[in-house]
């Protein structure tokens, strides 16, 4: 039997495998990455020594119920501007609100003495990470791919990181 | 005789190797593509993506409005310029440079890391007029000012505040008074320890600390005559002078804590002196105020308390116009409230027994009262009702003009908007009277 035509066929059946998986293999990378980037990070200074929270323990971050850091920084929230995808995804899987009934929750608390302040409005992605660089007690939530750079951090929540599938927030 | 597909010589493992890692190849890929289809027609991941565009493009259209603005003013400048403004000259002369340093101005300047961790001063406003009338005899329907509260706070350090609520009211000889209703300096340690120094609400209950003089912040048209303030005719000091201490025990459960030191009431409202001791004392002995309340993490909205207050009281009172002091009395309040609050719906319960004892008698008098207050919004509409009772015996040897009072109240809440509200509430009030009293009341209450 002829070897030549069996091998020549072999080494085509490879070079066509190779042709196709290689672009298939690219496509699933950058499918990956655009779900990470979808993903809504919560960002903290770098400085902060929290390194994850659990679901139960961001909302209490954003109810103002807890008001300090592990180390007795104040926290400080910074939320993208009202309408941003970030902000309504954040509020309403943490917190189950809207933004009206957000706004109505931080009124009372002011209003109760409870709270000093309000979370902090920023509509400007690039001013979010200017301002989460020089705030120790800073948390802000952004989609991933804007969140990098800076002397920032992301935590994990309820031990997952963003780009995970059972990451909360996508 | 067993027979293979092909012949298998020693050459043609070699094509067996490499028709198996082929397979294998396209096996993967195939599947790689199978998962990236089903992720590609993820319709949500669409969806999001739509999101994203439609959050740019309006980003786009503000940003050129923005530029639109800016080309107008820098008209105006030069229009200003060649109207022979010399200061302007110079901004004339570095157009660009000033237009380029606007907008980092305008990018930084709200930003600036340093001017939001200064001291912010923030006045805030609420105030209501209204309407009320009633079929007890000799009352007359009134138009009437509401509280016009100035509520201002701000924020000293990371960790200091200040919080003031001042009011001005009429009273019934038509007279405006002012009044500091809250004054504090508010000292934050930490989640588990919170100062405040100065006047306060009481933290008697839920209704005194979530309510303070702002119509509109709550639900109703007026508070339940349990919680009504000292010049009401109210019977609990909700006013303090002193310092209160209050904190988280555990975030796991959401465990609070109060406890508070103060002045407390004063009992020589007879001889025309306020009813809040904001200066002196009437003695030495001072009010003490204790409190736990859960707020669970899971269940938010729901909040669960009780609190312990004591005085011993000096009153002194006008027996046939002359003040004469009667035996001191011991006061001690037990408080209780469930509550649950949610954006939509919400359900308040509060149980007080206050119990009054003269030195030297045996004899305590108990003074129950609660309120049981239910609502849901419909949209803008809020319709409310509440049961509330009060019951002072006739031997109380402070309130016991107060008596009997209990029934219900059903109104309506409509949001005009996210500033202001109308109320209209109906009340019928009974006592030991026989005579049941009709109440009917307005109100348009607002926040500036």
């Amino acid at each position: 039997m002829k070897m030549m035509p069996t091998k020549r066929i072999c080494l085509l059946m490879i070079a066509a495998g190779c042709l196709f998986a290689v672009p298939l293999l690219a496509k699933a990378q950058a499918a990956a990455r655009a779900s990470e980037s979808d993903d809504i990070a919560v960002l903290v200074n770098a400085s902060n020594s929290t390194s994850h929270l659990s679901l139960l323990e961001l909302r209490a971050v954003l109810l103002g119920e807890r008001r300090y850091w592990k180390n007795h920084v104040p926290i400080t929230i910074v939320l993208r501007e009202p309408g941003s995808r970030e902000r309504q995804i954040i509020l309403a899987k943490v917190l189950g609100m809207d933004d009206a009934a957000f706004k109505a929750h931080w009124k009372k608390k002011l209003f109760r003495g409870e709270a000093s302040s309000e979370p902090i409005t920023i509509s400007s992605k690039s001013l979010i990470l200017q301002y989460l660089d020089t705030n120790p007690g800073a948390v802000t939530f952004l989609a991933g791919n804007n969140s990098r750079g800076g002397d920032v951090k992301v935590i994990a929540i309820d031990t997952r990181m963003p780009g995970l599938p059972s990451y909360p927030f996508r | 005789m067993w027979k293979t597909p092909f012949p298998v010589r020693p050459g043609n493992r070699f094509t067996v190797h490499l028709l198996s890692l082929f397979a294998f190849t396209a096996a993967f890929t195939f599947n790689l593509s199978g998962q990236q289809n089903e992720a590609a027609g993820n319709p949500e991941s669409t969806q999001a993506l739509r999101q994203r565009i439609e959050q740019l493009e309006a980003e786009v259209r503000s940003l050129r409005a923005l530029e639109t603005e800016v080309s107008g003013l820098k008209a105006q400048l030069q229009t200003l310029t060649a109207a022979g403004q010399p200061g302007l000259l110079v901004r004339e002369n570095n157009a660009a440079a000033t237009q380029e340093q606007a907008s980092a101005a305008q990018e930084s300047m709200p930003m600036h890391p340093e001017e939001l961790n200064m001291p912010r001063l923030q006045i805030r406003g609420f105030a209501d007029v209204g309407w009320s009338g009633s079929d007890q005899t000799g009352s007359t329907n009134s138009f009437a000012l509401g509280q016009y509260n100035l509520f201002i706070t701000s924020r000293l350090t990371d960790r200091a505040s200040f919080l003031a609520e001042t009011v001005l009211e009429a009273d019934s000889k038509n007279e405006f008074g002012i009044d500091p209703q809250r004054l504090l300096l508010i000292y934050t340690v930490n989640d588990a320890l919170n100062f405040s120094f100065g006047r306060y609400h009481t933290g008697i209950g839920f209704y005194n600390t979530a309510y303070h003089h702002s119509a509109f912040m709550q639900t109703t048209l007026g508070r339940p005559f349990l919680f009504q303030f000292e010049d009401g005719g109210g019977i609990l000091p909700i006013h303090n002078v002193g310092v209160s201490v209050t904190g988280v025990l555990s975030n796991a459960v959401g465990l609070h804590y109060l406890a508070e030191i103060g002045n407390g009431r004063s009992t020589r409202t007879a001889l025309g002196v306020s009813p809040v001791q904001n200066a002196v004392s009437e003695h030495n002995g001072k009010a003490f105020n204790l409190g736990l309340y859960f707020r669970p993490p899971i269940v938010t909205g729901l909040q669960l308390g009780a609190t312990g207050y004591h005085d011993h009281l000096t009153p002194v009172v006008l027996v046939g116009g002359v003040p004469t002091r009667i035996p001191n009395v011991s006061e001690d309040i037990i408080a209780a409230h469930i509550v649950y609050q949610s954006p939509r719906f919400e359900f308040l319960n509060e149980g007080v027994l206050m119990r009054h004892q003269s030195d030297g008698s045996p004899v305590v008098v108990n003074i129950p009262g609660f309120y049981s207050q239910i609502s849901n919004r419909w949209g803008r509409y809020r319709p409310y009702f509440r049961y509330e009772y009060l019951q002072v015996p006739v031997n109380d040897p402070l309130y016991a003009d107060v008596g009997l009072i209990h029934g219900p109240h059903a109104g309506l809440r409509f949001d005009l908007s996210e500033m202001s509200a109308f109320k209209v509430e109906y009340g019928r009030n009974l006592s030991r009277s026989p005579k049941a009293v009709n109440t009917l009341g307005m109100q348009f209450s607002f926040a500036f």
